[in-house]
């Protein structure tokens, strides 16, 4: 067995978490640091000696382990350049490099903390109060201040993790909290017919029944429990996970806590039981935030979870019953207790723990309240004070020397999943709780969250949450147990009432200036009297004015406090004060874990590795992976207009349209007839939304009576596709509309020796008398079925070849070899732009934007009013009878420069009036040339604008004729 | 927002599956010519609105990508009832 020497490890305790056979060593500030399996950084760091674990955010104040839940801010660490990682509940993995954060040059020497002497100068909301004027005052001091001030740096060169995985799932009952609630609730579910899913923060099931003694058990083994619910099968276990949200429809949100592999569970569930139990808070008192200073359930867990000796003496002030089963704990693991004091005023004599005590020779203090902890960073004693008849502190006082203080100022429900889901709470003076009274339908609450703090309560409450969960499952078939659950529940709680004794610790402002209330934002009881004074009475104004409920433990450890410290000074009661909300995260996440790992989905063609294999250069548009260039896009675009070339162009959007009412609903969306076009035609058609703008354009093919062929944009096809299906939804037309972009793989073969080329591979007659511009022919073509449609899109004779995807590269191939002859070069992208830019071909999106209408373009033609109703006719009616503010216009450089896409086109002072659309140098003309969207006066054939490009204005001619074959005789050719 | 909309075809699902088409108004008025200036703007800005059950376009553009109708209430995001136009699923 392998031992480390630690100072403060004890001998191994029966339910420790630790597996003291397996060693592991990370890196604490530098310095090598053992540790067992199991231990958490905290646990680690404080059984070799370290007591100072952070610095505060404000005052810089030395702070050490007090909850060892994970929810006060006292052990805030950067670890592996991950900053404000909870070190007490972050379990050791080999190798983690751990750093003290806010603190300069270093945690136990602190030169920051000199802003503790001036505690003075930053009263409740100095920053509102003294440092807003001058203006230059502000900026000087919030940039000082942020840098002194707060949490950890984020690194930023750490590396992006990818391991963060999503989980995704759904059950029927979540249990949320894997203590005696959670376990009993997810049983009684599961043996109801439900399937659960249990979630619990801990690595082990149990909940507090492990740094607990048996003693607290009463009936019900902790093990047996367990053992139980491993063996169903109904129930899921998901341990070591925090729910760090309980969002809209039941859905939680899950974090396994590993910092390394972080997954995230989104769950759904159709029933919750919030289980979560309890947090243990901090009574206020003179220096109450020293290194010793501990919560008496983190007393419990450093003893029985890990095997650490928390001190040597302690001293021990409580409210209520807790502390003294952290006595016990102590005084087995060889501890002296200096002395008990508690605010109750009479001796607990049916407590068995305080009768064992007594018999120990430990000395009780009923009636007692702690006032000060003595030290400067580390507690070295403490004074207990008598408490007087008004609740008051009196000067009756008691020293005792001590390294540990461990309190207990009573508990803070663990509600936060409860208030996400809009539950109510009213303050119960039987329970001294803020309780849920009105949960929403699917939601119940069970256990110590209720603020019922009693073992067997909460195995009841469990059951019957567990059953009544089943029941609106529909799958509870006997309900009288339920029923028999629901009246003992009751009859225990009626009891419980009556027997329950809550005495709020005492709050004595006087009795000294270091009493924190919010450790996360170094808040003092005096900064609360102070923020009531000046007329911040309202919860929620004080929260925000104080910051206090704001830090990162969320109100947690100073929620409790808070509201007390508000009551008393107002004079009303924790009823009338009411609470604050806590909202999601229950704990920080980080932005990378929700993100979750990147995936970068694209597209390819079926003729991909064809453009890789031959070195052209890849870019991605609207998701897919496209040819941009072989080498020379100049070059390329000239062999297409001398001889001719080969596009992939796979990646247009293909609809299939058929059916009865197939030509009705394209007459319909369109600005224009296609059912009056003859099958074997092809046209093309502008898409208008409601108010007549563009939202698409492409070709309908009519294949046969009732069978279309649409392409759309490469980009579009989505949005087509469900424009379509919606307009037929509403009309309740007859028509199957098929999106089969990926089905087909396309080429466009064009340039003045495609005939030539393509004739070589089909029997279709290509001859112009028999294959017309904007037709359409079916037919075999390299020995493949395929579609060739004679379209001009880069304004040469040509034809996109249509084929069953899983032929793409025969195609590619074969068109390629039969143009070997002719001088046949691939072109790609680039020289695609350039050559529908020569024939002023728009691109949706690229040449128009969100409120460019058909006119504006001046695709007047493409609208035909004299017909029935369509989608977009009363915008384009109001947009054809106001006429165009702008119009789209062709562009010749007057000297060499050519402009970029988006330069501005601008008047004689140089304002912007219009903009450029596209720009390209025209292998052509050999000048800078394009579309540009300019007012509708410059709108005229040989009207000069100016365009700003490169820092300075250029003119150019207007033009509104291709550059390039303005009659079109070569694509008809 | 998170919450479940039964698909008439598909069943319960994420509503991040669907892709929402805003209130049933009269689609006729988006198509009208007889008094388009008066319609559209109608149909641009004046829509109902209603903080309460609200029958609605959703298009389930992540599984079956048909368009149905369904019931949500504005305010609670529960959908209780989803269902094709006109009860005839032919899209």
């Amino acid at each position: 067995m392998a031992s480390i020497q630690h100072p403060s490890r004890l001998d191994p305790r029966p339910n420790e978490l630790i597996d003291r056979s397996k060693t592991i060593e990370f890196e604490f500030n530098g310095r090598p640091i053992q540790a067992y399996a199991g231990d958490t950084l905290g646990s680690a760091l404080y059984a070799s000696g370290v007591r100072i674990f952070s610095r505060s955010f404000k005052f810089h104040r030395a702070r050490g382990l007090m909850c060892v839940t994970g929810n006060c801010p006292n052990c805030l660490m950067t670890v592996d350049g991950i900053p404000n990682i909870r070190a007490c509940v972050q379990r050791v993995e080999e190798g983690m490099r751990v750093k003290g954060q806010n603190a300069w040059p270093g945690l136990e020497r602190d030169l920051l903390s000199i802003i503790d002497r001036f505690r003075w100068a930053l009263p409740i909301g100095f920053y509102y109060k003294g440092l807003y004027r001058p203006r230059l005052l502000w900026n000087l001091s919030s940039s000082i201040i942020r840098r002194m001030a707060g949490l950890g740096t984020v690194d930023s060169s750490a590396k992006h993790r990818s391991t963060n995985l999503h989980l995704y799932a759904h059950t029927g009952v979540a249990v949320v909290g894997g203590g005696i609630a959670g376990m009993n609730a997810a049983l009684e579910a599961a043996r109801a017919g439900a399937r659960v899913t249990l979630i619990d923060d801990q690595p082990t099931l149990g909940g507090s029944l492990h740094h607990g003694t048996p003693r607290e058990l009463q009936g019900e083994d902790a093990e047996s429990l367990v053992e139980q619910i491993r063996s169903e099968k109904r129930i899921e276990v998901i341990s070591d996970a925090t729910v760090f949200g309980l969002y809209e429809g039941d859905l939680l949100g899950i974090r396994a806590r590993d910092i390394r592999l972080g997954r995230l569970h989104h769950l759904r569930a159709q029933e919750v039981i919030i289980a979560a139990g309890t947090q243990e808070v901090p009574l206020t008192f003179e220096r109450n935030d020293l290194s010793g200073v501990m919560l008496s359930t983190a007393v419990r867990r450093l003893v029985n979870l890990y095997g650490v000796k928390p001190g040597n003496t302690a001293l021990v002030a409580t409210t209520n019953d807790e502390a003294y089963y952290a006595a016990l704990d102590m005084l087995e693991a060889g501890m002296r207790i200096a002395a008990i004091a508690d605010t109750r005023p009479e001796f607990r004599r049916d407590l068995e723990p305080a009768a064992t005590l007594r018999a120990n020779g430990v000395l009780i203090l009923p009636n007692y309240a702690i006032a000060r902890a003595e030290g400067t960073r580390i507690v070295i004693g403490g004074i207990v004070a008598e408490i007087g008849r008004g609740g008051e502190v009196t000067r009756n006082e008691r020293q005792f020397d001590c390294d540990i203080i461990a309190m207990s100022g009573g508990f803070h429900p663990s509600t936060t999943p409860l208030h996400q889901v809009d539950t109510g709470f009213a303050h119960s003076t039987e329970l001294g709780e803020y309780v849920p009274v009105r949960l929403s339908e699917s939601v119940q609450a069970a256990g110590r969250v209720t603020g019922v703090y009693d073992p067997s309560i909460s195995a009841l409450q469990g059951k019957a949450a567990g059953l009544s969960a089943a029941r609106s499952l529909g799958s509870l078939e006997d309900e009288s147990r339920l029923s028999a659950l629901e009246r003992s529940l009751a009859e225990e709680t009626d009891r419980y009432r009556k027997r329950v004794q809550s005495a709020a610790a005492p709050i004595d402002p006087a009795s000294g200036p270091r009493q924190f209330v919010c450790f996360c934002e170094d808040i003092l009881v005096k900064d609360i009297v102070r923020g009531v004074g000046e007329g911040f009475e309202d919860v929620q104004m004080l929260k925000r004015y104080s910051t206090a409920t704001m830090g990162p433990c969320q109100g947690k450890m100073c929620h409790k406090r808070f509201t007390e410290v508000l009551s008393k000074e107002t004079g009303r009661s924790l009823q009338e004060v009411g609470s604050t909300t806590t909202r999601p995260p229950v704990r920080p996440l980080t932005l990378e874990e929700l993100a979750g790992p990147m995936y970068l989905p694209f597209k390819r063609t079926p003729i991909h590795h064809r453009h890789v294999q031959a070195n052209a250069s890849i870019v991605e548009t609207a998701g897919w992976q496209r040819p941009y260039s072989y080498g020379d896009p100049q070059a390329e675009a000239a062999a297409v207009r001398q001889r001719v070339g080969i596009i992939d162009i796979g990646t247009l959007g293909k609809l299939d349209v058929q059916g009865n009412d197939a030509g009705e609903i394209l007459d319909f969306v369109y600005t224009r007839r296609f059912s009056d076009m003859r099958p074997g035609r092809v046209r093309y058609g502008i898409l208008t939304a409601d108010n007549g703008t563009i939202m698409d354009d492409g070709t309908v093919a009519r294949l046969s009576k009732n069978f279309y062929y649409i392409t759309t944009a490469t980009s579009n096809v989505e949005m087509v596709e469900q424009w379509f299906k919606w307009w037929m939804a509403d009309r309740e037309m007859c028509a199957h509309i098929t999106n089969i972009t990926s089905g087909y793989s396309v080429i466009n073969i064009a340039g003045p020796n495609a005939r030539d080329t393509l004739s070589k591979l089909t029997d279709i007659d290509l001859t112009p008398q028999k294959f017309r511009y904007m037709t359409v022919r079916e037919g075999d073509v390299a020995g493949v079925p395929s579609m060739l449609l004679k379209v001009g899109f880069v304004g040469e004779l040509g034809w996109e070849v249509h084929c069953p995807a899983e032929y793409g590269e025969h195609m590619w191939d074969a068109l390629l070899e039969a143009g070997d002859e002719f001088g046949i070069s691939p072109f790609g992208l680039e020289a695609q732009r350039i050559l529908r830019l020569e024939k002023m071909h728009i691109i949706p999106s690229q040449d128009t934007d969100v409120l460019t209408t058909p006119f504006d373009i001046g695709a007047d033609w493409a609208v035909k009013f004299d017909r029935g109703e369509f989608v977009g006719a009363g915008g384009l009616r109001i947009a054809s009878e106001r006429g165009s503010r702008d119009r789209l216009v062709g562009f010749v450089m007057q000297d060499d420069a050519v402009p970029h896409d988006g330069d501005a086109v601008v008047d004689d002072n140089d304002w912007p009036i219009g903009c450029v659309t596209s720009s390209r140098l025209s292998p052509t003309i050999h000048k800078g040339f394009g579309l540009a969207r300019v007012p509708v006066e410059y709108a005229a054939e040989g009207e000069t604008i100016r365009i700003w490009s490169k820092g300075r204005a250029h003119n150019a001619a207007v033009t509104l004729r291709p550059v390039y074959d303005p009659d079109g005789v070569k694509m008809r050719a | 927002m998170s919450f479940l909309i039964p698909c008439p075809n598909c069943g319960e699902r994420e509503v991040y599956e669907f892709r929402h088409g805003g209130e049933l108004s009269p689609l006729s008025v988006r198509r009208s010519m007889d008094d388009p200036d008066d319609d559209l703007v109608r149909y641009f800005y004046f829509t109902k609105n209603v903080a309460g059950e609200n029958d609605e376009w959703w298009y389930h553009s992540y599984g079956c990508r048909k368009w149905f109708i369904a019931r949500r209430d504005t305010r609670t995001n529960r959908v209780t009832r989803a269902e094709w136009p006109r009860k005839k699923p032919h899209q």
